[in-house]
């Protein structure tokens, strides 16, 4: 992973037969910037909204506000770079209509999974064991639980670095933010976290007592 | 909590900090403050078990850039506002008071004419206007009855010997190409016919942007959504067998290839040419998910036609699968069917036996208790392979 969010090359656009936008020459084809970056913008998104969206619809929704955006795009950063920024603005924005949308319908809420969404279900990869397959749906719902109780900004932070592995830097770059207040939001994020994570861990330890008990 | 640590450069000018990862903790990084009881060490193995966010698939891919190559363009340049919205509304209300001043109107006058025409109307004006009035509804009708031929009910049958389930004919065990009145539209590829989309002119061009119908890919979304409407609007097989044909040829290693193929396959059903269907089954590489998961279920359910074992480990496979209800209804029952039919009398009551307890009251629930019945009365006939 590049450190750092460096300006694209022509090389760099011919790799991914997207045409160099700048310099009065033709914008990018939006059918080859879905063909290059289709799947990672589904990676983003899929990472960013967790364990109750639709990626599917996520992912198109990306590609609307770039086909928009793409006479605006000058080449001032990496095109996955300026995918991921918007990916990260359309995640934020449908959260809110989730968020929105429980206030009148709370049933709905926790019963739709990542492994339901109908992005998943036609995925060609590789398929861990059951038990695996459990594990790791159970952390994954343990930590979207949580992080979906934090403040959006700190939730963001927190899943770029901590889950995409970026760099301080990165995420100032793809949120849009300086890099002390990265920081900030990964410390806070983190404490806010951990506040929950505890309190998550003494009540799944009190209701496994209160199941052993005769 | 892990502080972030700055970084001091050659020159005693403090760099940016950096954070250690929760990640990098799990895995004997630099551990935090023994204040902290471990706990970010655990979250780091917490993390480090997410899951990794699923590709687009196939499907979705092709979904995904049907939609983009051909947006309902003003709507969603309209809806995208909160303006746009208030303008639609009041839009719809202004033409709803329009039409009910029509409708208001339109009476009185009628009453007048009455009044002042007490005459009775040719016989040849109410056959006409009994068949504008009727037209649609008997349309209506026969396109249910078209239906209905097409896709008759998928009942169990009768007889002391149950059958397969593929018995019932494939197009109602794929929901996919199943026309239901009462479902709501396919959002995706479809929303409107290729073909009246590419007759009509571009929405809105954009200026600098290269027109998507001269790439590959929007060639093989125009050639596959043209089959799919035939096949999922028009309910025409015959035609989206031959754009289905068309598109293979051209693009034998077209980007959307799976999807047709699998398009193909629901053709063959819809015509009832189901060898052909068992032998394209046979053919594809179907992934145990999503469509895959389905069509893996029709290919057991069309293999049952013929002989049974192959058609058991189809079963086997979408069940051991966590399928959806509806697919692991159809593939316990047919299990249940397939090993009666293989001898494993055992075996097949006791899927007959999980299926009454998971689907009581499901579309084979009669034809499985006589299932049951049938294990209990004709006891000891065990096949070869009894034991499994």
């Amino acid at each position: 992973m590049p450190s750092t969010l460096a300006r694209r090359t022509g090389a760099e656009y011919a790799s991914h037969g997207v045409e160099r936008p700048s310099g009065g020459e033709p914008a990018p084809d939006i059918g080859a910037l879905y063909r290059a970056h289709a799947n990672d913008v589904a990676r983003w998104a899929g990472r960013l909204i967790g364990h109750l969206g639709d990626v599917e619809d996520l992912v198109h929704q990306v590609f609307i506000v770039a086909q928009r955006r793409l006479p605006e795009f000058r080449g001032e950063a990496k095109v996955s770079t300026w995918l991921h920024g918007i990916t990260i603005r359309v995640v934020q924005e449908a959260r809110r209509r989730q968020r929105r949308w429980w206030r009148w319908s709370p049933d709905d809420r926790g019963t739709k999974s990542i492994d339901d969404g109908r992005a998943n279900d036609d995925c060609a990869c590789e398929q861990p064991s059951a038990l695996e397959l459990l594990e790791k749906r159970e952390a994954g719902r343990i930590v979207y639980q949580i992080l979906d109780q934090l403040d959006e900004k700190y939730r963001t932070a927190l899943i770029l670095f901590e889950l995409e592995g970026l760099t301080g830097h990165e995420v100032a770059d793809l949120t849009k933010t300086s890099l002390a207040n990265v920081w900030v939001r990964l410390l806070r994020g983190r404490q806010q976290f951990v506040k929950r994570y505890r309190a998550w861990e003494s009540s799944s330890v009190r209701e496994e007592s209160k199941a052993k008990a005769p | 909590m892990s502080k972030p640590r700055n970084h001091v450069d050659g020159e005693g000018a403090v760099a940016t900090p950096s954070l250690t990862r929760w990640t990098e903790l799990s895995s004997g990084g630099p551990s935090s403050s023994p204040d902290d009881d471990d706990i970010e060490r655990r979250i780091g193995i917490l993390f480090e078990k997410v899951p990794a966010p699923p590709l687009l698939g196939h499907a979705a891919y092709g979904r995904v850039a049907a939609r983009l190559l051909d947006p309902p363009g003003r709507e969603r340049a309209i809806s995208s506002s909160w303006f746009g919205r208030l303008a639609m509304g009041s839009g719809l209300g202004m033409f709803a008071l329009l039409i009910s001043g029509g409708v208001i109107a339109a009476g009185g006058v009628g009453a007048w004419w009455k009044m002042a025409h007490p005459r009775a109307p040719a016989p040849q004006a109410v056959a006409m206007a009994g068949g504008e009035a009727g037209g649609g509804v008997r349309r209506r009708a026969r396109a249910r009855a078209d239906r209905a031929t097409a896709f008759p009910p998928n009942l169990p049958p009768a007889a002391a010997e149950p059958v397969p389930a593929v018995e019932s004919p494939p197009p109602e065990l794929s929901p996919d190409i199943a026309p239901s009145p009462a479902a709501p539209p396919r959002p995706a590829l479809l929303a409107r016919p290729r073909a009246a989309a590419a007759a009509a002119p571009p929405v809105s061009p954009r200026a600098g942007v290269p027109e998507p119908e001269s790439t590959e890919l929007a060639q093989e979304i125009r050639l596959l959504g043209k089959a799919l409407a035939e096949l999922r609007q028009q309910h025409d097989g015959a035609g989206a067998l031959g754009t289905l044909n068309d598109y293979l040829g051209r693009f034998p290693n077209g980007t959307l290839r799976g999807e047709a193929q699998r398009a193909r396959v629901d053709a063959l059903l819809l015509l009832g040419r189901r060898d052909e269907a068992r032998r394209a089954l046979d053919r594809l590489d179907l992934e145990p998910v999503g469509r895959g998961q389905e069509l893996m279920l029709i290919r057991g359910e069309l293999r049952a036609q013929r002989h049974c074992a192959g058609a058991i480990a189809d079963f086997d496979v979408v069940l051991g699968q966590a399928a959806p209800p509806p697919l692991a209804e159809r593939a316990l029952f047919g299990r249940a069917v397939c090993r009666h039919q293989e001898g494993q009398r055992r075996a097949a009551r006791e899927d007959a036996v999980a299926y009454l307890e998971r689907f009581p009251a499901g579309k084979f629930a009669s034809a499985a208790r006589r299932l049951v019945a049938a294990a209990e009365t004709a006891p000891a006939q065990a096949g070869p392979s009894e034991g499994r």
